[in-house]
Parts: C-alpha cells; structure tokens; sequence
C-alpha cells in the first residue's frame, strides 16, 4: 500500500508532465495557462517587411584561355566614394 | 517538509521557465529597435521631419546596398579568375574550409571567401538614425558616419583578398 506522500508526489509528477506537455504543443501561444511570459515564448517573430530595393545579384563572369586575367584583375578596383553620401548628407544636413 | 521543499521548487520551475527559455533572437532585437524608431518618428511634431527621416533611413538601405552590390559584383570577377586559372593549371579542387592553404591557389581561394563573407555580412547591417526627443540631426550624422566607416573596412577586405588573388596569379602564370 503506497503511503500518502507517495500518492501526492505521484499525483505533482504527473501534473507537470501534462502541464509540459500541453506547454510544449500549444500551437498559438494563447493556453489558457496562465503562465507569465509563456505567449512570449511561443508566439514567432513577426517576418521583417522587405524595404530594401530589389537586390540585383552580382554579374556572372567567366573567363577562357583567350582572357588576359591580369587585365581583367586590374580593372577590379573597389571604391567608397563621396559621391555614395552626397544625398544622405545633404539630407542630413536639412533636419 | 520534503513534499513542501518539492512543490515549491516545481512552482519556481513553473514561474521562471518561460522566461528562461524563451528565445530572443537577432530578428526580436532588430523588430523591437524598429517599433522604438518608429515611436520615436510618431513622437516628431513636424509632419515634413517625420517623412524627412523615414527617406533618410531607407536612403542609408540604397546606398549600404549599392555599394556592397559593386564590391559583390568585384568578389565575383575575383572568384571567376581564380576558377580560369584553376582550369588553365588543372586544378579540379580547392577546398579551404579553414586556414590559408598551402599553395597560393589555395590562399587567394581563401580570402576571396573570407571578403565574399565580409561583404554579405555588410550588406545586412542595420543602420537606422535612433533618435531621443528631436536630436535627429545628431543621429542621422553618427548612421552615415558608421555606414562610410564600415563600408570602407569591407573595401579593404576586398583589397586584401584582391592582393592574394594577385600573388595566385603571379605564382600560376
């Protein structure tokens, strides 16, 4: 005959198990669990709204044997100029 | 005593772990700094500021785009030459996950994927002006002075990876 504490402890376990599991599979974050923090939890991040221009990937190149590698090496030459700012400065400058 | 100690590690558990686990990602971050930029233009009184700020910001997008767009398309001709001369010595494979290589192939393969990661990378920094109060005009100058700083950290990647491809080509020519 299992003693009363042992009843109690089993009756606690299985309550957090079915508590975990209902934790774990709620779908919409909106249990009626009131848990604190739990929605948080289980809600998704909201997807960032595209705002940037359409991205134009960069152009495929490829070379053969008649290619003068060098050549085409020297021209790569990557600049940050002025001239990238020159909008955002002056509209920086108007606030 | 034991079966109170128990419960009341159980409703800790309870009452802390979702806080403990739950997750912030990068995305959380950026969303929530997005919610407080946007209550902080909301907050501006003058109508023409507030569309002022929102054109700077998504200008910031264009130009962060624009330029990592040419040092993508720069990062491409770099691979492309490699691969010509990889094909012109018959060179089927250059797999350098990790170190420099051993030949200088191997090492111009390397930092082109090390400034090909630097540019992608740049290409998705945030830098939205977060304003307090009207100090609009100070944040705006700190976003584009970040911008051009960072911009021009990745130009160099893109040259040093680009003085690597040159000593590959040295070596194989």
């Amino acid at each position: 005959m299992p003693s009363k504490f042992t009843l109690v402890l089993l009756a606690v376990v299985g309550l957090s198990l079915w508590v975990t599991y209902t934790l774990l599979n709620s779908k919409t974050g909106s249990s009626s669990l009131a848990i604190p923090g739990f929605q948080q939890m289980a809600k998704s991040s909201p997807i960032p709204t595209p705002e940037t221009p359409t991205y134009n990937p960069p152009k495929d190149y490829k070379f053969d044997e008649n290619t003068n590698v060098q050549n085409e090496l020297d021209s790569i030459n990557p600049q940050v100029v002025d001239t990238d700012f020159t909008d955002l400065e002056s509209l920086q400058e108007s606030f | 005593m034991k079966l109170k100690f128990f419960l009341i590690l159980l409703i800790t558990f309870f009452g802390f772990a979702p806080g403990v686990f739950a997750r912030v990602s990068v995305n959380d971050t950026y969303q929530a700094k997005q919610s407080q930029f946007e209550d902080s233009v909301n907050g501006l009184s003058d109508p023409g500021k507030k569309q002022k700020i929102l054109e700077f910001n998504q200008m910031l997008k264009d130009v962060n785009l624009k330029v990592t767009s040419r040092f993508d398309d720069d990062m491409a001709k770099m691979a492309a030459i490699l691969e010509e001369f990889k094909r012109r010595k018959n060179v089927t494979e250059t797999t350098v996950a990790y170190g420099q290589g051993d030949t200088p192939l191997d090492s111009g393969a390397y930092w082109v994927n090390w400034a090909q990661e630097a540019v992608a990378y740049q290409k998705i920094q945030d830098y939205t002006p977060y304003f307090s109060g009207n100090n609009v005009s100070g944040a705006a100058r700190n976003s584009i002075s970040r911008l051009s700083s960072d911009l021009g950290t990745v130009k160099n990647k893109v040259l040093t990876a680009k003085t690597y491809v040159q000593k590959a080509v040295s070596y194989a020519e």
